[in-house]
């Protein structure tokens, strides 16, 4: 910049060549252009320019090298409304100016950039009693100022909770979004805790963040339940995973804490919804075994051979499975028992059609369903075996009604078998006729009969009053 | 059990059909005279109206007012020389949960393992 300030044609500018220049601008753009801080220099009337080494790296082309020699007013014009008043304070002798961090946008390298600058502008005397430029030292403090902006817009947007208390008292200084999210967005800033959250101090946590300043050791918590009021003024508990740091000046003394932790409510709410999903499951499953090891000891105990009780045993536990299916489907809610019905006689349906089914599509328990299809089961297999599915021309008809609230008190069910071989009551009840009657009755609350009638087998639901 | 004594009357209250039709029958065929009913209020009208009751075979998850845990417990201080065993599949009983001389058995169990309990505890000497 020496060349240039040199070279350049001052006496095509109001200054007039350097010969003639006050010799306080002479010396002030002296030390100017063999400073390697950046400095400015606006002189007399019009503010014509200077400016050394260290301020040209903070120009872009649009202003270097046109800058030197320029007019205040022209070269400056966009930010004019910062800088103007500024200016006028100095030139009018009001003394100086310091702006610290000071946002003034200015077009560089094609646009228009955020800088943020801290500089002051001071007079330079006229050497005969008035002021007759000003001095401008500065820095650009962008970087700077974009990194601590980057560091207050983490911690603002951390998805943690943060609040850093001052010693003594535990006074708030900063707290993030997070936290103020977490104590219903009250005014704490400022406050110290046992004031700002009141409802804090009988839970302990007074006495917990005084033992962290006195002992100068972290205390953290895991999945504490604490309770805070919210946005709304409830007083709602909450599960915390947090931490209070203490921190230390160089002495060693704790000056401060920082606080910093997550609210795990909602991770400890399914958590436990999780536990009593597998309780549920869990006994389920057990129950379901419980059941198969019933059927499988009573299956083996009143079939003759091995064989068939294997084939007995396949047909329950299928009829078992079938159910579940059904279950499943409903997530263990009421089923419609047309469907029901349906699945549980499908695998024992003749390609006639000759068990036949009329009811309406009333809701049935999970419970309900489970017992029905093994009734249904047992049923049908004995007509395969000795009723009316053993001839060619035998029937069964399944009818049931009820009223749509009923589940099981209010449901009337009938399975009538026609057309079989003439039927003679057995010797003995074994497990399914004494499953089909005490299932059906203790599922449904209603009364069971098997009727052994010579032209057909009768199981009647009837209400028990 | 011998020849010449009557069969041991045993009460077997479990609120699912299935399990509790199997129990009978396989108590029955191991010799014993089974009665049954779904809950603990059922349980405690028949123990009220029957005095041959030797033993009580319970499974505690059972809706109600009463649950089995309960049900043996009252048994207990009612009439103490009932034998009594507990079946659950839901939870671990621990034997600080039942009254002195009380069973556990966890569900599914074998039919082999609940006549053998009971035997043992109705055991004559």
């Amino acid at each position: 910049m020496g060349a240039l300030t040199r070279d350049f044609d001052w006496t095509a500018t109001p200054l007039g060549a350097p010969e003639i220049w006050p010799a306080t601008l002479r010396s002030a753009v002296r030390i100017l252009l063999t400073s390697r801080h950046p400095m400015f220099i606006w002189w007399g009337r019009e503010l014509i320019q200077f400016y050394n080494d260290a301020y040209r790296r903070t120009m872009g082309p649009e202003r270097h090298p046109s800058a030197l020699g320029q007019r205040g007013r022209e070269c400056w014009d966009e930010i004019w409304d910062i800088i103007g008043p500024q200016i006028d304070l100095v030139m009018e002798g009001r003394g100086a100016t310091w702006h610290e961090d000071q946002l003034v946008p200015v077009t560089r390298f094609g646009s228009r950039q955020d800088v943020w600058w801290t500089y002051g502008y001071s007079p330079i005397d006229d050497g005969v009693g008035g002021v007759g430029g000003v001095l401008v030292v500065c820095n650009d403090v962008t970087q700077q100022h974009l990194s601590s902006e980057r560091l207050r817009s983490l911690f603002q947007q951390a998805p943690g909770f943060v609040a850093i208390l001052a010693e003594p008292d535990h006074v708030f200084e900063h707290i993030n979004e997070a936290y103020s999210e977490l104590v219903g967005r009250r005014d704490v800033v400022g406050r110290p805790v046992r004031e700002a959250l009141p409802e804090v101090v009988g839970q302990g946590f007074i006495a917990v963040l005084d033992s962290v300043v006195t002992s100068g050791k972290a205390f953290v918590a895991s999945d504490l339940s604490v309770v805070l009021q919210d946005e709304a003024g409830n007083m709602r508990e909450r599960h915390l995973d947090f931490v209070y740091q203490p921190t230390f000046d160089l002495s060693g003394a704790v000056t401060g804490i920082f606080v910093q932790g997550y609210d795990v409510t909602a991770q400890v709410a399914a958590a436990r919804q999780r536990e009593i999903l597998t309780g549920e499951l869990e006994h389920r499953v057990r129950n379901t075994l419980a059941m198969v090891t019933a059927i499988i000891d009573q299956t083996f105990r009143s079939t003759e051979t091995k064989e068939a009780a294997q084939d007995v045993l396949k047909g329950r536990v299928v009829a078992l499975a079938h159910a579940h299916d059904i279950l499943s489907r409903t997530n263990w809610r009421d089923a419609a028992i047309t469907d029901v019905v349906k699945a549980a006689l499908a695998p024992h349906q003749t390609p006639e059609n000759r068990i036949r089914l009329s009811g309406p599509a009333l809701p049935i328990t999970a419970r309900q369903s489970l017992s029905l299809s093994l009734a249904l089961h047992e049923l049908a297999t004995n007509a395969l075996k000795y009723g009316a599915l053993s001839a060619a021309e035998g029937l069964v008809e399944v009818a049931w009604a009820g009223d749509q609230a009923g589940r099981g008190p209010g449901l009337r069910f009938r399975w009538e078998e026609s057309g079989g071989p003439i039927v003679t009551p057995p010797t003995r009840r074994g497990f399914g006729t004494r499953l089909i009657e005490q299932m059906l009755a203790a599922d449904f609350g209603a009364a069971v009969r098997i009727d052994y009638r010579p032209a057909g087998v009768v199981c009647e639901l009837t209400l028990v009053d | 059990m011998t020849d010449t004594d009557d069969p041991i009357v045993v009460l077997v209250v479990e609120d699912e059909a299935l399990i509790r039709v199997a129990t009978v029958m396989g108590l029955e065929a191991a010799g014993f005279t089974v009665l049954d009913c779904e809950n603990a209020d059922a349980a405690i009208a028949i123990l009220e109206k029957r005095t041959d009751i030797k033993a009580v075979f319970t499974d505690v998850d059972m809706p109600g007012v009463m649950d089995g845990l309960k049900l043996v417990r009252y048994i207990a201080d009612r009439w103490p020389p009932i034998a009594l065993v507990v079946a659950s599949g839901m939870v671990k009983v621990l034997p600080e949960d039942l009254p002195a001389g009380g069973l556990f058995i966890p569900k599914p169990y074998r039919m082999e393992q609940v006549a053998e309990a009971i035997g043992a505890l109705t055991a004559r000497v």
